[in-house]
C-alpha cells in the first residue's frame, strides 16, 4: 500500500503529460510525421511488434554480451592490476585511452577489422562499458580498512586470503556501482555501434530501425523504437539495482536492508 | 617471568614526526598493564610495534620467553573501533582468525561459539554487524581477539567510544576474562579511572616524542569490584596517577 502511494505521484504526472501531449497533437493538428501522439505510437508499437521486438532482441543481445564482458573483463583486469603495481602502471594508461577515444571514431575501423558483425558491435559496446567497472573495482580493491588489513597481517594471512576475505568483499559495492553505470553505457555503446554500422549492415537492431524509420519518415515507428530503447535502459538499470541490493542487503548502506 | 621487554625503542615517521623515543617497558607474564598518555604521544604506534605490524627505527622489542607461542594468533589485537567486516556475520567475524590459520568452519564451531559466549553475545551468531549496538560490536571485536586464546592481548582504547555504563560493564567482563584465561594484557587508555580500575601497573607516557614518564604499581586488591570505584583508596590511586600524568605533560 505504501509502495503504491509512493509510486502514485510520478505515475499521475506521467499520465497527465501523455494526455496533454495527445491533446496538443490533436488540437493543433500536428502531422504525424512531425510529432505523433502517444496513442498512435502505442498503436504502431502493437502493429509492428514483431519487427520492433525482434530488433530489441538483437540490441539487447549485444548489450548483454558487452555488459557481461565488461563485468568479467573489468573486474578481471582490476584484479590482475591489484596484484602488481608494475602491471597497473603498464596497463592503466591504455585503459584510459580506450575510454577517452570516442567510440564513434573507432567503430568504423572495428567493423572493418572484425569479420563477425555481432562480435564487432559487442566490441564497440564493450569499449564504452568496461571502464566504470575497471576503475571502480580498482578503487574498491585499494579501499580495504587499514585496521582490518593490519588484522590480516597480524594473523599472517596469505595474499590470497587477504584478497579473498578482505579486498574482494570491500570492492564489491564499488564493482556493483560501476556495473550499474556500465549497464546504461553498454546499451548506449550498442546503439552507437549500430548507427555506425548503419543501414548497410545485416544487423537489424533498434538503432537500425530508428535510422530506417527516419529515412522513410515513419516517425511513429521511430518513436516506438525509441520507447523500447528507453524501456530497455530502465529495465537494465532496475535489474542491476536489484542485483546490487540483493548482494549487499545485509551490510552496505547503499542497499535497502534491515534498518539498524 | 618477563614476557615482553621493550628497550630504547624509537619510531620516526617519514615527514619528521618522532612518535616514540627511548621507550623502555617490561611486561610480566600474566600482568595487566595500562598505557596512559595524552593524545598523539605514540600509544598506538607502540602497540603496533609490539604486535609486529611496524618496526622500530632504534631499540629492541624482545620476548625473553620466546615470542608468544611463535605463531600467529598468540597475540590478540583490539582496535579503538570495532573493525568488524560488515559483510560477514558475527560468527564469521569471530571465526576469521581461525579461518586464516587454516581451520575449517565445522572444526572451529565450538571455539567460535565459546569466544562469542565469553563476551555475552550468545544467540547473536548469525547477526550482521549493522544489527548490533556499538557496545555489542566492541564485544564482538574482543571475542575475535580471544578466539585464538592469545597469550598477549593488545587493546587500543577499546572502550573510548562507549558510554560509561557500557564501559564499566565491559571493564568487569574484561577482568573476569583475563582472570579465567590468565593472559597478559597491554591496555591503552585516555582515562585515569579506567587505567587504575583495570590494571596492576600503569605506565604513564609523555608526549612528543613519546616516552615512558612514570610507572606506578596500582596498590589495590587484585580482585577488582565495581564498589571499589567509590572507595578512598581508589580515589587516592587515581590522584597519584593524575599527578604523574600532569607531571609528564608539564
Ligand atoms: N603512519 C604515520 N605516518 C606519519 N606519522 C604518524 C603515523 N602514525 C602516527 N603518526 C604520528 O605519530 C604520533 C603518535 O601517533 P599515535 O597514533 O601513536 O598516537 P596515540 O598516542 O595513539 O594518540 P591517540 O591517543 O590520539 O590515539 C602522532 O604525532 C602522529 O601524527
Ligand atoms: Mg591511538
Amino acid at each position: 500500500m505504501r509502495a503504491l502511494l509512493d509510486r502514485l505521484p510520478p505515475l499521475a504526472l506521467g499520465l497527465a503529460a501523455l494526455a496533454a501531449w495527445e491533446a496538443a497533437v490533436r488540437g493543433f493538428q500536428v502531422p504525424h510525421y512531425v510529432l505523433p501522439g502517444p496513442l498512435l505510437i502505442a498503436e504502431t508499437l502493437w502493429r509492428d511488434a514483431g519487427l520492433l521486438f525482434g530488433s530489441l532482441w538483437v540490441t539487447l543481445r549485444i548489450t548483454a554480451a558487452a555488459l557481461c564482458a565488461a563485468a568479467v573483463g573489468g573486474a578481471g583486469l582490476a584484479l590482475a592490476m591489484a596484484q602488481s603495481r608494475g602491471l597497473e602502471r603498464a596497463l592503466f594508461p591504455y585503459a584510459v585511452i580506450a575510454q577517452v577515444t570516442p567510440v564513434v571514431a573507432v567503430a568504423p575501423l572495428i567493423i572493418i577489422w572484425v569479420d563477425n558483425a555481432f562480435a564487432a558491435l559487442v566490441l564497440c559496446a564493450l569499449i564504452v562499458a568496461f571502464f566504470p567497472v575497471l576503475a571502480n573495482t580498482m578503487a574498491g580493491l585499494k579501499s580495504a580498512d587499514r585496521n582490518l588489513a593490519d588484522l590480516f597481517r597480524l594473523y599472517d594471512a596469505t595474499p590470497w586470503q587477504a584478497l579473498r576475505f578482505l579486498r574482494i568483499p570491500t570492492a564489491m559495492p564499488y564493482f556493483l556501482a560501476g556495473l550499474r553505470i556500465s549497464g546504461g553505457l553498454a546499451l548506449v555503446g550498442a546503439v552507437v555501434a549500430e548507427f555506425v554500422a548503419g543501414t548497410g549492415g545485416a544487423q537489424t537492431g533498434l538503432a537500425y530501425r530508428i535510422l530506417e524509420s527516419g529515412y522513410r519518415l515513419q516517425i511513429p515507428r521511430l518513436f516506438a523504437a525509441l520507447l523500447l530503447l528507453s524501456a530497455a535502459g530502465i529495465a537494465i538499470f532496475a535489474a542491476l539495482n536489484a542485483l546490487s541490493n540483493r548482494l549487499l542487503r545485509h551490510w552496505h548502506e547503499s542497499a535497502e536492508g534491515p534498518r539498524r | 617471568m618477563t614476557l615482553l621487554a621493550i628497550s630504547g625503542v624509537a619510531r620516526r615517521f617519514p615527514g619528521g614526526t618522532t612518535a616514540l623515543d627511548g621507550v623502555s617497558l617490561a611486561v610480566e607474564d600474566g600482568d595487566f598493564v595500562a598505557l596512559l598518555g595524552p593524545s598523539g604521544c605514540g600509544k598506538s604506534t607502540l602497540l603496533r610495534l609490539v604486535a609486529g605490524l611496524d618496526s622500530p627505527d632504534a631499540g629492541t622489542i624482545a620476548w625473553p620467553g620466546g615470542r608468544p607461542g611463535y605463531g600467529p594468533g598468540d597475540i590478540g589485537f583490539v582496535f579503538q573501533e570495532p573493525t568488524l567486516m560488515p559483510w560477514a556475520t558475527l560468527f564469521d567475524n569471530v571465526f576469521l582468525p581461525l579461518r586464516l590459520g587454516g581451520a575449517s568452519r565445522t572444526g572451529a564451531r565450538d571455539r567460535v561459539r565459546a569466544a562469542i559466549a565469553s563476551v555475552g553475545l550468545e544467540g547473536f551468531e548469525e547477526a550482521w554487524p549493522r544489527q548490533l549496538s556499538g557496545g555489542m560490536r566492541m564485544r564482538a571485536s574482543i571475542a575475535r581477539a580471544l578466539v585464538t586464546e592469545p597469550r598477549l592481548l593488545l587493546m587500543d582504547e577499546p572502550f573510548a567510544a562507549l558510554d560509561e555504563i557500557t564501559r564499566f560493564r565491559l571493564n568487569d567482563d574484561l577482568l573476569s576474562i583475563q582472570r579465567m584465561r590468565g593472559c597478559t594484557v597491554l591496555f591503552v587508555t585516555h582515562s585515569v579511572f579506567e587505567a587504575v580500575y583495570l590494571s596492576r601497573r600503569v605506565a604513564v607516557m609523555s608526549g612528543r616524542p613519546g616516552r615512558i614518564a612514570a610507572e606506578l604499581e596500582v596498590a589495590l586488591p587484585r580482585l577488582r569490584a565495581p564498589a571499589m570505584r567509590g572507595q578512598a583508596e581508589f580515589a587516592a590511586m587515581c590522584g597519584q596517577v593524575s599527578d604523574a600524568l600532569s607531571g609528564a605533560s608539564a
